[in-house]
């Protein structure tokens, strides 16, 4: 499986490299704002850094967010394999379906704890630029957010095994990641229009509305994110077996 | 793996789609023989190879690869076979090293050695991203790869189909080479008859997803001829003699199956020699009987 996974690397590394370009300028442009909190232009607004101060988990997870995000997968390598011909010529051989679907899913995994790493390094880089002390809380939010990314990324490559092009996962993907902002947004707008002055106080309410549920956040995504890996997987191996050239 | 006497033995083996038919086909590839699978566009050549490979599921029949059931044996008899295709699998960001490294992984048999030989023989850049290499470049390095994990049949699917006269030639005495081991076998499907004329023991004809016939090629093309002859000998001929029959304004080309037996039927009549192409050519027109 090495020589596949080597196989993943090499047509899939354009795409990570993009994804890590951007996630390196999200993660710069978040300590820059928050230098700017201290030396730069924004210290001379007091309400704006008073504001910004009570919503410090912006800065520490939103770069993670989008790292993870970035770097979760649509299943690019397994549709550039199915556009080259190679999905079909491996199916030619003695590769069983197990080793082709295990070697999607083990690349897939690789590159996105190598997201985990980036995230904690940020988080590191950014507590201890800044004073800030790493509590075991920030480290479960993030894996949190990590398998969060495990979960739309094997949610996506699952599907990927049913579809005939990359765009359909993308679609049905994004559409379903659509509905949940929609929903928090219905639930959100009632309850901002009761807010003095909903554009500041805003995230800070938001961030409190995380705090009964906060504690389950962590077993609940990692539970799920088992589910996704280990069911997605038995269902891909079948998807594939089923695919037809 | 146990004594086999032919490469493939396919039996009754159908396939049904919307608007044609795969239908009840059977034929065998004998060990150390290259079959020649002829047909014309959309015949169901293609169609036979994915079913042989196991990439589309047959509705009927049995397939038997280095004597063993293909359903029973798959991942066994896929690890003796090389199946090459029209188009090239791997990427085109990949070079031929990469592709050595991540071929030395899939088959259990690499040859690094052999694969390099073959590069060195054809002249392949092994650092060069494949996707600037010409179409014969990318035809070569497959079989290159085809023929660097001692496989013992190899599947091709008009492989040769767009290449220059030189590159074919090349590819073509490189199958012969393949075949100085007696226990290697080629099923190579074309409508390039010309290439199957030089190389091929053994051809079978298929149409319309049907097997016309199949057998050696030498006894094929000796089989049949072609009686040249005015309209009115023309009708003449006993009907059962033919497989079809060009008419002209100056007369009639006739295309018949047994060459020994109407020499005798029609002695005051031009008999010439055949050619595969020609064969194809009348058979496919065998319903029709008389064309133009």
């Amino acid at each position: 499986m090495k020589g596949l996974i080597y196989k993943n690397y090499l047509i899939t590394r354009k795409y990570y490299f993009m994804a890590f370009v951007f996630s390196f300028i999200t993660a710069l442009f978040m300590i820059l704002i928050r230098l700017s909190m201290i030396y730069g232009n924004i210290s001379h607004d007091a309400e704006a850094v008073s504001d910004l101060t009570k919503s410090m988990w912006i800065f520490r997870y939103m770069p993670c967010a989008v790292i993870i995000l970035g770097f979760a997968g649509y299943g690019e390598a397994f549709f550039t394999d199915l556009n080259a011909g190679w999905t079909r010529f491996s199916r030619t051989t003695s590769l069983s379906t197990h080793q082709i679907v295990g070697s999607y899913f083990l690349s897939e995994g690789i590159v996105l704890v190598f997201a985990y790493i980036m995230c904690l390094l940020y988080l590191t880089i950014f507590c201890l630029s800044f004073g800030d002390k790493i509590s075991l809380n920030y480290i479960a939010n993030i894996t949190s957010l990590f398998c969060f990314g495990a979960i739309i990324q094997y949610f996506n490559l699952t599907l990927a095994m049913f579809a005939k092009k990359i765009q359909t996962v993308q679609l049905i993907s994004v559409s379903i990641a659509l509905i949940f902002p929609w929903l928090l947004c219905a639930y959100i707008y009632p309850k901002m229009k009761e807010l003095e002055n909903p554009d500041t106080v805003l995230l800070e309410w938001m961030a409190q509305q995380f705090e009964p549920i906060k504690a389950y956040i962590f077993p609940v995504m990692l539970f799920l994110a088992l589910i996704f890996t280990v069911g997605g997987y038995f269902i891909s191996v079948k998807g594939l077996e089923r695919r037809t050239f | 793996m146990a004594e086999y006497k032919n490469a493939i033995e396919i039996n009754g083996l159908t396939k049904k789609y919307d608007g044609f038919t795969l239908d009840n086909i059977s034929f065998n590839v004998p060990k150390g023989t290259i079959m020649g699978f002829i047909g014309q566009n959309g015949a169901g050549k293609t169609t036979t190879i994915k079913l042989l490979l196991n990439l589309i599921k047959k509705d009927s029949g049995t397939v038997n690869m280095l004597g063993l059931d293909l359903d029973k044996n798959e991942s066994e008899i896929k690890s003796q076979i090389s199946a090459v295709f029209d188009e090239i699998p791997f990427h085109e960001v990949l070079n031929a090293n990469q592709i050595s490294v991540i071929l030395s992984d899939v088959f259990e048999n690499w040859d690094k050695q052999t694969y390099f030989n073959y590069l060195d023989r054809f002249a392949l850049p092994r650092k060069k991203n494949i996707g600037s290499f010409s179409k014969g470049m990318k035809m070569k390095l497959q079989i290159a790869t085809a023929l660097s994990h001692n496989a013992k049949l190899l599947i091709m699917d008009e492989a040769t189909t767009g290449l220059d006269p030189v590159v074919r030639n090349e590819i073509l005495d490189i199958f012969m080479e393949y075949l100085q081991d007696e226990n290697n076998s080629i099923l190579l499907s074309s409508h390039i008859t010309s290439d199957l004329e030089k190389i091929a023991d053994m051809v079978t004809f298929i149409d319309k997803g049907k097997i016309l016939l199949t057998g050696g090629k030498d006894e094929t093309v000796e089989n049949h001829a072609v009686i040249k002859c005015k309209k009115d000998d023309y009708k003449n001929i006993d009907t059962a003699d033919i497989v079809s029959a060009r008419i002209t304004d100056f007369g009639a080309e006739v295309m018949i199956h047994d060459r020994e037996k109407c020499e005798k039927k029609y002695s005051g009549l031009t008999i010439d020699n055949t050619t595969l192409e020609e064969i194809m050519l009348y058979y496919v027109r065998r319903e029709k009987k008389e064309w133009k």
